[in-house]
């Protein structure tokens, strides 16, 4: 096996582990970082060009099992009602998400201490408003200022436009009272192009970072993290697709590779000193999954509304049904996502598979009367801990280079049916009031998995949690972990902006304490 | 004129039919091969057995089963290529000018100042 060394190693380049690499890259060490899948031309995937709806049903699909590429590895959600949506490649998932880029709420940093229920965080939104803010600079967020739903938001750039139905539906919420506010949105217009830029973490965070040193390795998938007889981290074992094993040594090693990757190389990485596996000293690796069950209701109009365009993942939003409220029956809540509706491919897709479509004379009758014409809405409920809901590895089913492929059990809380069930009966209010014609809803909708949280949760504790408040893992002091499998809650919004947030408090971290860390001194506070 | 040729032609003629059949354009859309050279979709198709079919006679789509085998076969493929084709594109602009012609822009920081907002529910 090839010897390699670096100073910090980072395995994974989405979102938290592209904001973290940028954030140590000005330290004077030489920082790796490892991405199993391959760097990929912009102009493949752009989201602006007119081929975005084909790329959807191609190798841009969002399901892995789906897609089947050779950086992919096989996800069994058989026993979940929902399955696993992510994208393995330099910038990783952000390649192809919508650009939705909400914070989390004070609340959702403490949810036990002020509903019981779910876990409490060890630091809170306060906390974190430093790095939530340095991370907008870096990423550009669009948005508006004074939503009474959030602390004040400063700096964000002119919010995006939200669009014939977002103004028709602003209406509605304003007859009922609701609250409502234009989205967060991690997308920048341009006069130039008239639409929006939507950054992915390769130019949000990547680029700067190899311009400072950085070095990138695509295609070069990591099988297992080594330890010394200390609990020290050493190195690890990573596979280029050439099928060359490498072994990489390293003072501090940084896992990025997402709630369902980072457990599974964890996982990977048991031995005779670890048979749970690596950092799993508790137990809890692995289990407490989260996904955010997503309810889809859907508005038919009589007349084009243009809802095909605008925001790609939300014009406005509505956290009217965001924090606890005992008469509702349920603990914690949802945010409503105005979205956009299909293009004219994927609404063709969709009407042939509800036999509503056919070629011929009525085609384009077919076509128009759904094409712009409807109104998407999303509920995305906030989802709570679970031991029972977890990741194992499945050693049937294995990816390009042999290491075994992930099997999740996942059932939907009582709590979170009552959630989700009240949730799109309020989006069917909501349509109604804003003169749908027809609705039509269901949930928990199936591909959907997107926002993978707990698996790796932060706790005071080693007996009872994988890692410290900083991602540091309990039992190897110089492995952290800095994407979502830390989180101990889910929060009811998407987590891309606190990811990021989190990855660069814990870079912080690391820079303020390198020189002990380096020493393998790890006593700090 | 060569039988090869003739062939050829038939089976252009006869795939231009299908095509035009399936998608036949309204009052905004073109009809397929107005939009996407009928060539795209034989090199598309690249010496499938439907296209040496198609070389042998005038194809009747009133027969059911010629119908579904046509849709079968092109079904989603031409979806894409026409949707995809500038002509089509150009289209589905000028339909949404139109369509947007009398609906009215709304100033959304007037809307959110309608919203009588008062209920304390957040805890920040």
């Amino acid at each position: 096996m090839v010897n390699e060394k670096t100073d910090i190693l980072i395995i994974g380049t989405g979102a938290s582990g592209a904001a973290s690499a940028w954030n140590l890259s000005k330290l004077n060490l030489k920082i790796t970082c490892l991405e199993q899948g391959p760097l990929i031309n912009k102009k493949k995937y752009s989201f602006n060009s007119i081929n975005r709806e084909i790329n959807k049903l191609n190798d841009f699909n969002p399901d892995p099992n789906y897609r089947k590429l050779h950086s992919d590895y096989p996800i069994n959600s058989d026993n979940s009602p929902i399955s696993i949506a992510n994208y393995n490649a330099v910038g990783g998932s952000t390649l192809i998400y919508s650009g939705h880029y909400p914070r989390f709420h004070p609340s959702d940093f403490y949810t036990k201490k002020i509903d019981n229920i779910g876990s409490n965080w060890l630091f809170n939104y306060y906390d974190l408003e430093k790095y939530y803010n340095l991370n907008d600079k870096m990423v550009g967020v669009s948005g508006l200022t004074g939503d009474p739903a959030y602390p004040k938001i400063k700096n964000l750039l002119p919010p995006l436009n939200i669009g014939y139905s977002g103004e028709l539906l602003a209406k509605a919420f304003n007859k009922l009272g609701w609250h409502w506010w234009p989205s967060y949105s991690a997308i920048k217009k341009s006069k130039k192009l008239k639409k929006g830029i939507r950054p992915t973490a390769v130019e949000m965070y990547l680029n700067k970072a190899i311009k400072n040193g950085v070095i990138v390795k695509p295609n070069s998938r990591v099988l297992k993290i080594k330890v010394s007889s200390k609990n020290i981290a050493t190195g690890v074992i990573y596979l280029e697709k050439n099928k060359k094993k490498i072994f990489l040594e390293a003072s501090i090693i940084l896992l990025a590779a997402n709630g369902i990757g980072t457990p599974r190389i964890l996982l990977n990485s048991s031995s005779k000193r670890y048979p749970k596996g690596l950092a799993n000293s508790s137990g809890q690796l692995g289990k407490n999954l989260m996904l955010h069950p997503l309810g889809y209701i859907e508005g038919h109009f009589k007349k084009f509304l243009a809802t095909n365009e605008g925001a790609e993942g939300c014009a406005l939003y509505s956290h009217e049904f965001y924090e606890t409220n005992k008469k509702r029956g349920f603990k914690r809540g949802y945010t409503i996502q105005l979205l956009k509706s299909t293009g004219p491919i994927e609404s063709f897709h969709y009407l042939k598979k509800f036999k509503k479509i056919n070629f011929g004379n009525s085609f384009f009758k077919n076509l128009f009367d759904y094409y712009g014409c409807t109104i998407p809405l999303a509920v995305i409920c906030e989802d709570t801990a679970n031991k029972n809901n977890c990741i194992q590895l499945d050693y049937k089913n294995k990816d390009s280079s042999g290491m075994p492929g992930i099997k999740i059990n996942y059932k939907l809380s009582k709590n979170t049916k009552k959630m989700l069930s009240h949730g799109i009966k309020q989006c069917k209010k909501l349509l109604k009031t804003a003169g749908a014609k027809e609705i039509f809803a269901f949930g928990p909708v199936r591909n959907t998995g997107w926002h993978l949280t707990g698996t790796a949760k932060m706790g005071r504790s080693k007996r009872n949690s994988v890692v410290n408040k900083f991602g540091q893992c309990h039992d190897v002091k110089n492995l952290f972990i800095i994407d979502s499998s830390i989180f101990p809650s889910s929060s009811g919004v998407n987590i891309a902006s606190t990811v990021q947030a989190v990855s660069l408090m814990i870079s912080d971290y690391i820079k303020k304490n390198l020189t002990k860390l380096k020493k393998n001194e790890f006593k700090i506070k | 004129m060569s039988s090869k040729l003739s062939k050829y032609l038939l089976m252009k003629k006869n795939l231009k039919l299908i095509l035009n059949t399936m998608i036949p354009g309204d009052n905004y859309m073109p009809c397929f091969t107005k939009a996407v050279k009928v060539e795209k979709i034989i090199k598309r198709l690249n010496n499938d057995k439907f296209l040496d079919n198609l070389k042998k006679r005038e194809i009747n789509l009133s027969k059911k089963k010629n119908w579904d085998n046509c849709v079968k076969i092109l079904g989603s493929d031409i979806i894409e290529i026409y949707f995809t084709s500038n002509s089509a594109i150009k289209s589905l602009k000028l339909k949404k000018r139109d369509d947007l012609k009398n609906v009215k822009k709304e100033n959304m920081i007037k809307l959110l100042k309608e919203v009588k907002y008062k209920k304390k529910i957040f805890r920040n």
